[in-house]
């Protein structure tokens, strides 16, 4: 059935049209629940798609159910279409199934359900500033959450934000990156949409994002109304935002990234086509795992790549992130983020945290191989002092990408001469190792560190397996991930199944993060 | 599928609360404070009725749960809202917000040249408590009310307390003066 609201040209490229002689005069109604994390951003997501019906030519009433739960009705040519807001997830049930398995990896701002079958017709996040350094990428984890349940979404960002030093900061490229590569590795929509602009920083209604966000949620109410697949006819509007996601990105990538690889433009139609033919997200589609980006090995980089790339000292001295950066001078890695800061952390919490490390190590210690015994201690003493703390950073970069796998473990066994990782030298792939220095227990399973290897791992080719990601924290005992591996409520471990191959802890403790092993 | 409400959140009844105050004639929202969204200003009409900004909060900068203005009676309250009356009795919460009800009083009186506030500084200005009606006694939360105008006497003489309780499958408020005890004709 032709979707009602579009023309030959689309959403994204000329106003809809509302004529559809071809359709019956009875009138279609459907019900709909949005459910949201507050009242607030459900009625305000209403509201906004309220007023692109009125641009329509529709109307809409709201009345408060029990005196608080908005009832919004939906008048547009012959469809008559109920939303109920429910807001704050945990104060409601039952929940349908679907919506638990999508809040169990993260709470989207907003879960558009259809109500005859309780079908997840798209997720959104939004946020009212312009996140910056590490909390960039803490959204990352529930657009992955999103994709991998696979239900399309939205996130709507300011691409301009005011910082308190009174300057203006533009939105991570992560975000967007990881988007492209998710649409086109699982061909499930995962857009980001920029409002604001230089001179109106944080505005809603500057820049197209947020218009662009409530057509589209018009669009999938409509389509559903209908009978028609959710994303059916909005080819305009959905090549539209990819173009400007990938827009943002080239105009933005290289104030955080070394270089960009060349993409190729004619992917984007076709991907958009994928996009919104495509009606159950969730499995078959899996197979054929492409790449949005190519990122090269480290021996074809460029000549003018290469120049960049040269090893650099650490602040806190660590032998694996040592043979890290010997790697790049040895041409075997290279580094892609520009600079990391160093935040120094107070002598109290340090002592705190550091006791409760060696204490969970020790604990772990008497229960497994005395192979283990006392290669992981922490001690104040090896943290470079500051004026107001101490530093934790060992490695210069947060990510090296690999040429191969071997490579990497050779690495890990010039560091931790103790420990046998033979059996991983057979391994033939192209590589990623993140590194996250936090010292607080438990710190890694959860902000910004989750959102971070969500946005690195996917960016980086995990979901189509171009790249083994291992990720190491050297200031974590292993017995935090072996005591909650099967734990479903610990969202940091669930990501790291998902996306990561090895985890590299203290002392260069191994953990494969498919067989649960500790090697 | 409808779900049921199974437990009421703090903005769950602040929600409810504002609905009643945007269905009132006498009471404005200037300024609400969810977890998320375009709500981190105070505004306010002119006196043409155009309505324009007060003062933007920064990201880390402390904020109230509501700021309610009533032009008829000149009274602009400042909320602080929770789930329980428990949470509102916490020290730590006590300093804060009595911290928070001094400065932004202080800095709104301060406002008499702002095009969007001007008269508004001249105000009788007070401190709200909203909660979620549960098992705590009026004695307790009279006292609790009397510790927090203890820290603001010089600003305000009374506490206004906004009790939010289901009744028949609704969600409503009460308002009352805790010293005093007078019932308040806020939105309902």
């Amino acid at each position: 059935m032709p979707h009602p609201l579009v023309g030959q040209e689309g959403l994204g490229i000329r106003p809809p049209t509302l004529d559809n002689p071809g359709m019956s005069n009875s009138q279609k109604v459907a019900e709909f629940n949005l459910w949201a994390d507050s009242f607030h951003e459900g009625e305000w997501a209403c509201r906004n798609i309220a007023r692109e019906i009125e641009n329509q030519g529709g109307s809409f009433q709201v009345q408060y159910d029990q005196g608080f739960i908005p009832a919004f009705s939906f008048q547009i040519n012959d469809l008559e279409i109920g939303v109920h807001v429910y807001g704050n997830y945990g104060s409601w049930s039952p929940k349908p199934k679907a919506l638990e398995d999508l809040l169990a990896w993260g709470k989207p701002d907003l879960v558009l359900i259809n109500d005859r079958n309780d079908e997840i017709l798209m997720a959104v996040e939004e946020t009212a500033a312009t996140p910056t350094g590490n909390q960039a990428l803490q959204r990352c984890e529930r657009q992955f959450g999103s994709a991998i349940e696979g239900f399309p979404f939205w996130y709507l960002i300011s691409e301009f934000g005011l910082h308190s030093d009174g300057g203006v900061r533009r939105d991570s490229v992560w975000p967007s990156l990881m988007g492209l590569e998710i649409m086109t590795s699982l061909e499930i929509p995962s857009i980001v949409l920029h409002y604001s602009d230089l001179e109106n920083p944080e505005d809603y209604e500057s820049g197209k994002g947020m218009r662009s966000l409530f057509r589209i949620m018009m669009g999938v109410l409509i389509n559903s109304t209908n009978g028609a697949e959710p994303m059916s006819g909005l080819e305009g509007e959905l090549q539209s935002q990819i173009e400007e996601m990938t827009h943002f990105i080239d105009l933005t990538a290289t104030n955080s990234l070394y270089f960009l690889p060349e993409s190729e433009s004619t992917k984007e139609e076709d991907l958009t086509k994928k996009l919104c033919a495509t009606g159950d997200l969730r499995s078959s589609h899996r197979k054929d795992r492409e790449n949005y980006l190519i990122w090269p090995l480290a021996r074809e980089l460029t000549a003018l790549q290469q120049e960049e790339q040269s090893s650099r000292d650490l602040k806190k001295q660590d032998l694996f992130a040592r043979e890290l950066e010997k790697s790049i001078d040895k041409g075997e890695s290279y580094g892609i983020i520009r600079g990391s800061g160093s935040k120094p952390q107070k002598e109290d919490q340090m002592k705190t945290w550091i006791s409760q490390q060696n204490s969970l190590q020790m604990t772990w210690e008497k229960e497994v191989d005395s192979k283990y015994e006392e290669l992981f201690r922490l001690q104040l003493k090896d943290f470079p002092k500051s004026p107001t703390g101490y530093h934790v950073i060992t490695a210069p970069r947060i990510l090296y990408l690999f040429d191969a796998f071997s490579k990497v473990i050779k690495c890990l066994s010039r560091a931790f001469p103790d420990l046998n990782y033979k059996s991983l030298l057979s391994i033939d792939s192209p590589s990623l190792v993140y590194v996250s220095n936090s010292v607080k227990p438990g710190r890694i399973f959860g902000d910004p560190y989750t959102g971070q290897i969500a946005a690195y791992a996917t960016s980086f080719g995990a979901l189509s397996k171009g790249r083994k990601f291992i990720a190491y924290f050297p200031h974590q005992s292993v017995a935090q991930a072996v005591n909650n591996f099967n734990n479903p409520s610990n969202k940091g471990l669930r990501i790291m199944k998902e996306l990561t191959d090895y985890l590299v802890f203290g002392g260069g403790i191994t953990l494969d993060m498919k067989t649960g092993e500790v090697l | 599928m409808k779900p049921k409400l199974v437990s009421i959140s703090e903005e769950i009844v602040r929600w409810s609360f504002e609905i009643s105050v945007n269905r009132s004639d006498d009471w404005f929202i200037a300024f609400t404070n969810p977890t998320a969204g375009p709500w981190k200003r105070i505004t306010a009409p002119d006196s043409n009725g155009e309505k324009g900004e007060i003062h933007r909060f920064e990201i880390d900068e402390t904020r109230p749960d509501l700021i309610l203005v009533n032009d008829k009676t000149q009274l602009v309250l400042i909320i602080e809202a929770k789930t329980t009356f428990n949470d509102l009795q916490k020290p730590a919460q006590l300093a804060k917000t009595c911290q928070l009800f001094e400065s932004l009083t202080l800095r709104l009186r301060n406002m008499s040249n702002n095009n969007f506030w001007g008269s508004r500084s001249k105000y009788e200005y007070s401190l709200g408590l909203l909660w979620s009606s549960g098992d705590e006694s009026k004695s307790q939360i009279s006292k609790t009310c009397q510790d927090y105008l203890k820290n603001i006497t010089a600003l305000t003489k009374d506490i206004i307390c906004i009790q939010g309780y289901l009744e028949n499958d609704s969600l409503k408020s009460k308002a009352y003066k805790a010293i005093s005890g007078e019932i308040l004709k806020l939105p309902n």
